[in-house]
């Protein structure tokens, strides 16, 4: 399972009885794409964030996303410019965020049976919690600053990269989704190589 | 290694040899077809038939529990997304969220019909156009109340990137008035799209802007209070500001040739189709049309 090898939650010996836990469950999905045909089925663990308290659990929530205009902006100039355009997938994306609070959850049943009904301690933002999306977003801010892009002036969520050799680069970031745009495919390679490699 | 091909759950196509690009959602369409019961229904050629004023009368509203407010939802986000041909209908439809009636349900389901036959129409980029807007107004469109609406799209590539349907916030008393508080509003997207594409790397002159109404551009290039302006709000004079500033540039464009009169009013079918063309709505690459089965 993903979460062990992660480091999701660590067990913990609970001294203080009155620390709330929240609950967890699987959600089950099958997963279309935007034709609407079958690509995969899909589990995923996820907290029950209407639990958690504000202020204790947690405080912000939001994070920037970029408008629709921006987007259509991007693929436009990009048709006439002949841009390369990829993709760049992040797989379980919301636990790359550390969890900013002391929070403990309780797994679902049937789940590492032997410890079913201990609580533990959550390590990362987990998919649910009110914060995974905000945290997810300034993990990824500070990764990419530190790769050397820098957030554009007009949006927040698009981010410039001035390669030495290959020019310049844009990062789109919608949450876990981002596209890499740019007139040399090496440097979009670049791009798109040096956030596979970041991660945890 | 995958070339985009899906983003945010829009259908992203793209002809490497054409240099075209384009955007749809045909999977949200369908699913909302599939939920309205629609999938099968008998196309309609325009989103919203002309001459037909909706408005306000209280009677045959429609029971509690109806899912006017979703299906108007639902048609929104497809709208602002990959469909800008359904702007306006959807934009007036909005309208009656707070009372909806049956006939209001009756045009909703319009929209659907149209939308059985296009499901693979979006947004389409295919050319080197520098950023381009076109701003019109339809005076006192609306008979609650008589406020106007505004109407304006920005095409950059040939496609349009950015477009909006709005009722005005004021009553305007003329049509120039209203086609020049239209102004300010496109002249506000006008300046931040300019500088999204310099950030872009496609540095532009000043943004040239389609107008159809000359007495609206003598406002703009005179600034001049006559008795019949004195009261139009200052808010609205920024557009005078940036016109002489040279951040937009509005131009005559003869009401004929106006891309933005789609998004003010409903349009009989030839007209339409025409209006669909020139905003830079296409067919996506994907091929034939889902309603062709």
């Amino acid at each position: 399972m993903a979460h062990k090898h992660l480091g999701t939650w660590s067990k913990t010996k609970v001294s203080n009885k009155k620390q709330k836990k929240v609950k967890t469950r699987f959600v089950f999905d099958i997963k279309l794409n935007a034709e609407r045909k079958l690509t995969h089925y899909k589990a995923r663990l996820v907290a029950q964030g209407f639990n958690q308290v504000p202020g204790r659990d947690f405080d912000e929530t939001w994070a920037p996303v970029p408008n629709a205009a921006t987007t259509r902006a991007i693929f436009a100039v990009a048709a006439a410019n002949d841009w390369e355009i990829q993709h760049v997938d992040v797989k379980t994306a919301f636990l790359n965020g550390n969890m900013d609070k002391e929070m403990y959850i309780k797994l679902p049943d049937g789940v590492e049976d032997d410890y079913s009904g201990e609580i533990f301690r959550l390590n990362l933002a987990l998919y649910g919690t009110k914060q995974a999306g905000r945290l997810w977003g300034m993990k990824l801010d500070k990764e990419l600053k530190e790769m050397g892009a820098s957030p554009s002036s007009v949006y927040p969520c698009v981010y410039e990269w001035n390669h030495p050799v290959h020019g310049r680069v844009f990062i789109l970031v919608y949450v876990d989704d981002r596209i890499v745009a740019g007139k040399s495919l090496a440097g979009v390679m670049a791009v798109k190589l040096a956030c596979a490699t970041w991660r945890r | 290694m995958a070339e985009v091909k899906d983003f945010i759950g829009i259908k992203v196509m793209r002809d490497r040899k054409a240099r075209t690009i384009t955007l749809s959602n045909p999977g949200h369409t369908a699913a909302l077809l599939e939920a309205f019961g629609m999938l099968m229904a008998t196309p309609n050629r325009t989103p919203m038939a002309s001459g037909v004023k909706l408005e306000k009368t209280r009677k045959d509203l429609l029971p509690e529990g109806n899912r006017y407010a979703a299906l108007v939802g639902s048609l929104l986000y497809l709208s602002t997304m990959t469909r800008p041909d359904i702007s306006l209908a959807v934009g007036v439809l909005s309208r009656f969220m707070s009372c909806p009636e049956k006939a209001h349900m009756r045009a909703a389901k319009g929209v659907l019909r149209y939308l059985c036959g296009k499901t693979r129409l979006g947004v389409a980029y295919g050319s080197s156009e520098p950023l381009q807007g076109y701003v019109d107004a339809d005076w006192a469109g609306d008979v609650d109340g008589r406020p106007s609406t505004t109407g304006f799209i920005f095409t950059v590539s040939g496609g349009p990137v950015e477009w909006a349907s709005k009722r005005q916030a004021t009553v305007a008393t003329s049509t120039a008035e209203a086609e020049y508080v239209a102004a300010a509003m496109a002249t506000k997207e006008a300046l931040w799209l300019r500088k999204l594409l310099g950030v872009l790397g496609v540095d532009g002159q000043a943004v040239p802007m389609g107008e159809d109404n000359q007495s609206c551009l003598s406002l703009i290039n005179n600034p001049e209070a006559t008795g019949r302006t004195k009261h139009v709000d200052v808010a609205y004079h920024m557009v005078r500001d940036y016109q002489t500033r040279g951040d937009v540039a509005f131009y005559f464009l003869p009401s004929a040739e106006m891309p933005a009169d789609g998004l003010t009013k409903p349009l009989p079918s030839p007209a339409f189709t025409a209006f669909r063309d020139a905003i830079g709505v296409g067919l996506d690459l994907g091929g034939a049309d889902m309603a062709q089965w």
